[in-house]
């Protein structure tokens, strides 16, 4: 008897169990609406973490957020191809040399549009990846290219304090190729041209030397202040003091490099810090800003890399495609997701707390506050086709094969033939 | 009704595999087809038609020949090496100094490269090669290269390494399908061609080529097609630099499509090389209904 009573009420509590449910999914049934999210990001976080963003997303709004995971090496093509074949996600994460091109073709949605109808403050955005006059995506967190340093070799060499200037960074790497090490690296690997931007632009951007003039046109040829970085440059490879196989160097070999103690100094991202401190426990890192040139006294440039968000034009709920992005500007969210990816946020309300994290990390955040995040590479036309073809000019000009002038002026004509198209 | 099933049956077992070859070949061949007589495909949402101007923008591009100037040498160099190859070691584990108990363990050894998939052969040269390498220790060891060579950035190099890669992780299958073919040569020809006083070398040229004939034109037909066509060990060793230096007709297409958009040019460059490939194809397919008959 009394079993039969525990099985009634077990039943009547399924029963009432599946009720709720049932209210749950018809709440969500109401919402009616599935955002589809092609991105690396889940892939590079801890595991769930994303995971637990969308989750928490669904419960306060009944809006569900279904993730497309794939590696940042594959999430170019995928977009691609769904937008080819019209099933391309409502959402996508995109990369600052993708956004020109993929504006142009139509396969994001200007988001200006969508913005002003929404009405949504937008000084809450710390910046905006515009093309054509319009915004197309929306940078979430920011990952600033400070300077790697080995202190420990620095320290072997007798290099008391990091070099800030040019010169005292061509005598540090004298010092240290005399010691036995290699100074620096760039890599230069064409099937991942991102060092052509992070590394070799990065440190040219760090004293304002930038391909650009002060009206916004490439003005490569004749541009003295990028000769000189190049001869200068060259000079350093000439001496030995660059990683030698640039061209086929990618940036986890570059990476691997350092994290062994091969290398006393790389421009890399800061998110790297994580994968240092696990895979190189006992590796004495110091950070710096990238040497400036002698004598000069302007805002650095800093290199920044972006995740950035951008929303389909095939999309068929851009507003509420456009109310996920808002919710990840949200301060706690956006501040939690850049502590715990090593970076900057995105949104002027978040005030992350790094206490916790990298003890390296604070130094890097000071260091990107003190100058201008700046990426040209960002919302630049054809920027995947121009890199490659920058870094096959810059190996051959690395080589000897090629003087300053012609160097710049290839360069040149390749960004005007892009530009022309 | 039972005449229609009956005739209607052996069209019932190969519509799986039609259907299959329809979907993943021919659809994709003509779509690839159509592409290129389009001003731009994919991401363009109402392409034009423009006639052959795609394959004469791609005949016109020096980086489509600089391409084709690196397939060349990469796909001669490999298939005979690893015919060269395959062949000595076929004819090594064929001969009589090895035991039965060495010619297994060889085999395995032998057959290693090409068990592993390409992502593994790029990470264990690109490894090997890298300045100050294993490789670079031992040749400078033997004062044949100094310690700092650049094998996979150094543009005079670049192209050799990446073929010699090739050819490392290519020539089991010579040797595996040669093997085979020298174990089916009747050892009467042999005895019989020594009884006559011929030496080893006109017994291997009037006797083992010529019984291999076969074999050796349809393998060297499928390595023809498969190195043409070679794109992952490249394009994780070197991307197809330094400058270009590496850059075959794959990895060519491949940039055109993926890092440029331009879907019609690498469309028509694509079909260029399916061209190729059907002479290659109509070659090998008579040359079996040759050796058939």
């Amino acid at each position: 008897m009394m079993k039969r009573r525990n099985v009634s009420i077990s039943l009547a509590a399924m029963a009432f169990g599946a009720l709720l449910c049932g209210v749950n999914v018809n709440a969500a049934d109401d919402a009616g609406v599935t955002l589809e999210w092609q991105q690396w990001w889940a892939v590079e976080c801890p595991e769930g973490y994303v995971q637990a963003i969308c989750d928490r997303y669904y419960e306060e709004t009944g809006v569900k957020v279904e993730l497309l995971s794939a590696p940042f090496a594959d999430t170019k093509t995928a977009i691609v191809s769904g937008a080819t074949t019209g099933t391309v996600a409502d959402i996508v994460s995109v990369d600052g040399s993708w956004v020109y091109d993929f504006a142009d073709q139509g396969i994001l949605t200007n988001i200006s549009t969508l913005l002003d109808a929404d009405g949504f403050d937008q000084s809450v955005f710390m910046s905006q990846w515009r093309a054509m006059d319009s915004t197309y995506a929306l940078p979430v967190i920011n990952f600033p290219y400070p300077m790697f340093v080995n202190l420990d070799i620095l320290e072997a060499c007798g290099i008391k304090e990091v070099p800030k200037t040019w010169s005292e960074f061509e005598e540090a790497c004298k010092k240290i190729t005399e010691n036995g090490y290699y100074a620096y690296a760039i890599n230069l690997d064409s099937s991942s041209p991102s060092g052509i931007q992070n590394v070799w632009s990065g440190f040219a951007w760090a004293s304002d030397i930038t391909m650009l003039n002060e009206e916004g046109k490439y003005a490569i040829a004749g541009n003295a202040e990028l000769a000189e970085y190049a001869e200068y440059m060259k000079n350093l490879n000439d001496q030995g003091y660059i990683y030698p196989g640039m061209s086929s160097l990618t940036e986890a070999d570059m990476t691997s490099k350092f994290a062994s103690g091969e290398l006393a100094f790389i421009i890399n991202s800061a998110a790297v810090l994580t994968s240092f401190r696990q895979e190189a426990p006992d590796l004495n890192i110091g950070v710096c800003a990238i040497p400036v040139k002698d004598g000069f006294e302007g805002t650095s440039k800093n290199c920044t890399a972006n995740w950035a968000l951008g929303i389909t034009e095939n999309s068929e709920n851009k507003e509420e495609a456009l109310k996920f992005i808002e919710y990840l500007f949200n301060a706690d969210i956006n501040a939690d997701l850049a502590v715990t990816q090593s970076a900057i946020p995105g949104s002027t309300l978040a005030e992350p707390d790094y206490s916790g994290g990298d003890p390296v990390f604070p130094d890097i955040y000071e260091m990107y506050m003190a100058g201008t995040p700046y990426n040209e590479f960002t919302g630049m036309k054809s920027a995947n086709e121009f890199m490659p073809e920058y870094i096959d000019e810059v190996v051959t000009y690395m080589d000897g094969d090629t003087d300053t002038e012609e160097f710049l002026q290839n360069v040149q004509e390749i960004r005007d033939e892009l530009d022309a198209q | 009704m039972r005449k229609v099933k009956k005739a209607a049956t052996p069209y019932l077992f190969l519509a799986p595999t039609i259907i299959l070859m329809v979907v993943l070949l021919v659809i994709p061949i003509c779509m690839i087809f159509q592409y290129s007589f389009l001003n731009n495909a994919i991401v363009e949402k109402s392409p034009e038609i423009v006639g052959f101007k795609n394959y004469s923008k791609i005949l016109g591009d020096k980086d489509f020949w600089n391409a084709v100037r690196n397939t060349i040498f990469f796909v001669l160099v490999s298939v005979a090496a690893h015919m060269g190859l395959g062949m000595g070691f076929a004819m090594l584990l064929n001969s009589s100094y090895f035991t039965r108990k060495t010619k297994t363990i060889a085999r395995v050894i032998y057959v290693l490269p090409w068990m592993f998939t390409a992502s593994v052969i790029a990470i264990l040269w690109k490894l090997m090669l890298q300045p100050q390498g294993i490789v670079d220790y031992l040749l400078a060891f033997v004062h044949l290269a100094t310690k700092d060579t650049q094998w996979l950035s150094e543009r005079s190099v670049a192209l050799y390494t990446i073929t010699f890669v090739n050819i490392w992780c290519g020539y089991p299958f010579y040797m595996i399908s040669l093997l085979a073919g020298l174990q089916g040569i009747s050892s009467d020809l042999y005895e019989c061609s020594a009884l006559d006083g011929a030496a080893s070398g006109q017994q291997f040229l009037h006797i083992t080529v010529p019984q291999l004939k076969p074999i050796i034109i349809s393998i060297s037909m499928l390595d023809f097609v498969w190195s043409i066509q070679s794109f992952a060990v490249i394009w994780m060793m070197t991307g197809g630099g330094p400058a270009k230096k590496t850059e075959t007709l794959s990895i060519f297409i491949y940039k055109l499509a993926f890092n440029s958009s331009k879907y019609a040019l690498a469309s028509a460059a694509s079909v260029i090389v399916l061209i190729i490939c059907i002479i290659a194809a109509v070659f090998y397919v008579r040359q079996q209904k040759k050796a058939r008959d």
